[in-house]
């Protein structure tokens, strides 16, 4: 029953990064891509992973998935954030996406 | 197949799929941002790797690249910003 | 088959980083590469090179490779000019600015090779590898760069502040031109 829970969680989350990589083309504008990079594959990260120590029980490898999620949601945010602050520093334009 | 080989194999093809987007990636920012979306897509894999051959130290992996990852992307990053110096 | 996909992505990322043309793209596709080449290392069994690798892949040689790119040196400038060699002071002037750009070149500690061709600057412009590419004509003085290059904004600021009354225009051409950064 737990084992049902897990696997829905990451099916969901394989859902969210399939969108993510969709995301990552249909956008034209690089703003955009950022936006979709930060956001839907921290919010896939965190659903995966919370999958994993559901299914892995309570025991030391949960602890470890844990801090892994714990670190990785302080730093993926962080890294898009320098990239995005490198590309506007550097002169980037920022494009409006056309309405359709 | 079980459910976690499969789920292993979609992130492959996951990968597969942003690292088009890396090659093609018109400027280097697009390139850096795929870099970003693969190192995590790794640390995902790296983590069900370990739940499938149940080697729970295989983590500890998993834990050097979320810190070690993060460094290099925000030092390319800042590279390119600063045209060059590093400080 | 979860293999073979990590295998495949390896060449391919192998392949383009030896044929890409700017060194930057290179370090990028490098990365991704130790990255990758890390989780094949943790598939067939080996999880402490694994660990090497991600922090000797994905660390220490970027590090190394940026500051080598840093230190990369040698700055190659293409001259073109269509003025007739005969007026004698407009060339003594024309000699006079390029003598200062590349003492300007020396002392930001590179290493300025200037290349004189008779081709037309279209040709230059499509096919050569170039850093600047300078078109000197009747009135004014053309200056090609690629708008990636770091060291394109201090050229600008030392022609702008020390060469201004020779009708300089700096034109930076895109990114997608295929010139060595």
């Amino acid at each position: 029953m737990i084992d049902l829970l897990a696997y829905l969680l990451i099916t969901i989350a394989l859902i969210f990064m399939a969108l993510g990589v969709i995301g990552l083309f249909r956008f034209k504008d690089f703003y955009s891509r950022i936006l979709i990079s930060a956001k839907i594959e921290t919010v896939g990260f965190l659903t995966i992973m919370i999958g994993f120590t559901i299914l892995s029980g309570l025991s030391y490898a949960a602890m470890k998935i844990l801090l892994i999620t714990l670190m990785v949601m302080i730093t993926n945010p962080l890294s898009t954030h320098a990239i995005a602050r490198s590309a506007f520093l550097s002169g980037y334009p920022i494009n409006q996406e056309p309405r359709r | 197949m079980t459910f976690l080989e499969t789920a292993l194999f979609v992130i492959a093809i996951y990968i597969a799929l942003v690292l088009v987007r890396v090659i093609l990636g018109p400027t280097i920012w697009d390139r850096l941002l795929g870099l970003n979306a693969i190192s995590a897509k790794i640390i995902m894999s790296i983590v069900i790797f370990s739940i499938i051959t149940e080697q729970p130290y295989l983590l500890d992996v998993a834990l050097v690249y979320a810190l070690l990852g993060f460094i290099g992307t925000v030092l390319i990053a800042r590279f390119i910003e600063k045209k060059g110096d590093i400080s | 088959m979860t293999e073979n996909i990590f295998l495949i992505t390896l060449v391919v990322l192998a392949i383009i980083a030896l044929n890409t043309k700017k060194l930057r793209r290179a370090v990028v596709y490098l990365g991704v590469f130790s990255l990758v080449s890390s989780f094949v290392y943790l598939l067939y069994g080996a999880p402490d090179v694994a660990i090497a690798e991600a922090i000797i892949g994905s660390t220490i040689t970027t590090v190394l490779y940026l500051v080598a790119l840093r230190k990369y040196q040698v700055f190659s400038i293409y001259y073109t000019s269509n003025v007739n060699d005969q007026d004698i002071k407009r060339r003594k002037n024309n000699s006079a600015f390029l003598n200062n750009l590349e003492a300007f070149l020396i002392k930001r500690e590179m290493e300025p090779q200037i290349i004189y061709s008779t081709n037309p600057i279209e040709t230059i412009l499509n096919q050569e590898n170039f850093d600047l590419a300078i078109h000197h004509s009747e009135q004014d003085i053309q200056v090609y760069g690629c708008a990636e290059d770091y060291q394109l904004d201090a050229v600008e600021e030392y022609l702008l502040a020390y060469h201004g009354d020779l009708n300089i225009h700096l034109i930076r051409c895109a990114e997608g031109a295929d010139n060595e950064a």
